[in-house]
């Protein structure tokens, strides 16, 4: 039997709007004109009404929630300079409003980096079926190196950039790093290669937990779009949905400026 | 002392197969192939089967033995079968090619069931069944196994005690790779690592150059 709140609850949730987008900003490496920049791309690209937050580890505005520190002991910058862990804390939102991040509604979520580039409706990626989450995978990605690399955790398929899930899907996700932070950001040298390992099938790509956005919806400014024949980088794709600007072979802040001449 | 492979018409018939097989199917594995091929790949494995051979009292029993993270398994399986008279060698292995590949080059094996090869991170989770021997060649990749060994400590059903398998490790101090995780300065440091008490420790440099360092015990 249901009980009076938890009718309330389910009229609350009603009432909300579904659609919620999400980006993470830790650190120094990208200022507040970053989100802002996002925040305005959303307001220009998506017909349908939806919430915006940023998790973030400095919280100075109204959309900002307060990221969770627990995994901070278990991370060794040293070795995990890519694990971008701090994006992993979204994944706890589940079935009940949860105490990490209290005031974030919606159920219906897409995670999207400070550095991308809108350029179509992002009511495509609430439209889509929800039997499975989606994730980025890299067709500019040459499989057969992928697939000669999986198990020297180099070249990663997975992109974790643009993510879309409903409430509760990713628990179990969530629920394995936490009881395994310190084996996972030991083991794997960053976020996209341990989902790569762990929750994507490279072998059987409709086998694995996450699903991959079709070809042709993101792209990647410096690595191209489509293996191996639309692979031209520093080009501007409008008829796709999003422009990624991954580069795991530049270091930290280099290159920004590309994105900055683009929004 | 063990110190060759015994190459019979039907291991010459499986590895043909495999290259065969690998340059038509897996082309982008052949690399790797001969990476498992060369002649320090067999030094070592040549190693752990020649340490465990004087641990004599183990092998009565055909063992049962579990490979974690033991890649086409083309060298260490036939050893071990040849000279150790295991019964079985389950491979476990996070890459789905290297199963399948290893399945070619112990075709021979995988048919009597005597090899099998299965998909898992045995550092996720323990193992399905028990085993009197886990070898691990390749620690330097993984994370300390004082984690594996905790997690696959088995409990006798008779009289309750806690009971372990054989562990035998390598590893190394060659930290000048990036899937080189988890490197050593010494076999002390591997035995300490993976919170056993040893029975044999070693050190070898193969012919690449490479140190690796083992420690056999529980």
């Amino acid at each position: 039997m249901i009980t009076i709140k938890e009718e309330i609850n389910l009229y609350m949730r009603d009432m909300m709007i579904e659609n919620t987008i999400l980006c993470v900003k830790w650190g120094d490496k990208y200022d507040d004109e970053y989100v802002h920049k996002l925040k305005k791309q959303c307001m220009e690209n998506c017909s349908v009404p939806f919430n915006f937050y940023c998790l973030t580890d400095k919280k100075t505005k109204s959309y900002d929630i307060t990221l969770p520190t627990k995994w901070d002991p278990y991370y060794d910058e040293n070795r995990g300079f890519f694990w971008a862990y701090r994006k992993c804390y979204m994944f706890k939102l589940n079935e009940s409003i949860d105490g990490d991040f209290i005031g974030l509604e919606g159920n219906k979520f897409l995670f999207l980096d400070l550095d991308v580039i809108i350029h179509q409706d992002l009511k495509y990626f609430f439209d889509l079926p929800m039997d499975k989450p989606y994730i980025v995978r890299g067709w500019w990605n040459d499989i057969g190196t992928v697939k000669r690399n999986f198990s020297k955790h180099k070249s990663t398929a997975v992109n974790s950039s643009v993510i879309r899930w409903d409430r509760g899907q990713l628990k179990k996700v969530y629920n394995e790093i936490n009881k395994n932070a310190k084996l996972v950001f030991f083991t794997y040298p960053s976020m996209d290669n341990y989902i790569n390992h762990r929750w994507y099938n490279i072998w059987d790509e409709d086998e694995g937990f996450f699903r991959a956005f079709p070809k042709d919806d993101i792209y990647s400014w410096y690595k191209g779009n489509t293996f191996p024949d639309d692979m031209e980088t520093r080009k501007l794709r409008e008829d796709h949905k999003i422009c990624l600007f991954n580069n795991s072979n530049f270091g930290e802040g280099i290159n920004d400026d590309e994105i900055k001449e683009l929004w | 002392m063990v110190d060759y492979l015994r190459f019979t018409p039907e291991l010459c018939y499986d590895w043909k197969q495999a290259v065969v097989d690998v340059e038509r199917y897996y082309p982008h594995q052949m690399k790797r192939t001969l990476d498992a091929s060369i002649p320090s790949q067999l030094e070592s494995k040549l190693w752990v089967v020649d340490e465990l051979k004087k641990i004599e009292d183990c092998f009565d029993l055909q063992p049962n033995i579990a490979l974690i993270g033991g890649w086409f398994a083309n060298y260490l399986t036939p050893l071990l079968i040849d000279n150790l008279n295991a019964s079985k060698v389950v491979n476990h292995e996070i890459d789905n090619d290297a199963k399948d590949i290893s399945y070619k080059y112990n075709k021979r094996y995988k048919e009597t069931g005597q090899y099998q090869c299965l998909i898992k991170d045995a550092m996720m989770k323990e193992l399905d069944e028990i085993f009197d021997i886990v070898i691990n060649t390749s620690c330097e990749h993984m994370f300390p196994m004082k984690r594996f060994v905790k997690m696959n400590k088995q409990t006798l059903p008779f009289n309750g005690e806690q009971n372990s398998p054989l562990y035998v490790l390598q590893s190394t101090n060659n930290d000048q790779y990036d899937d080189h995780i988890n490197c050593v300065s010494s076999p002390e440091e591997l035995a300490e690592q993976a919170g056993i008490v040893p029975e044999y420790m070693g050190s070898l440099t193969l012919s690449s150059g490479m140190k690796r360092f083992m420690v056999i015990g529980r």
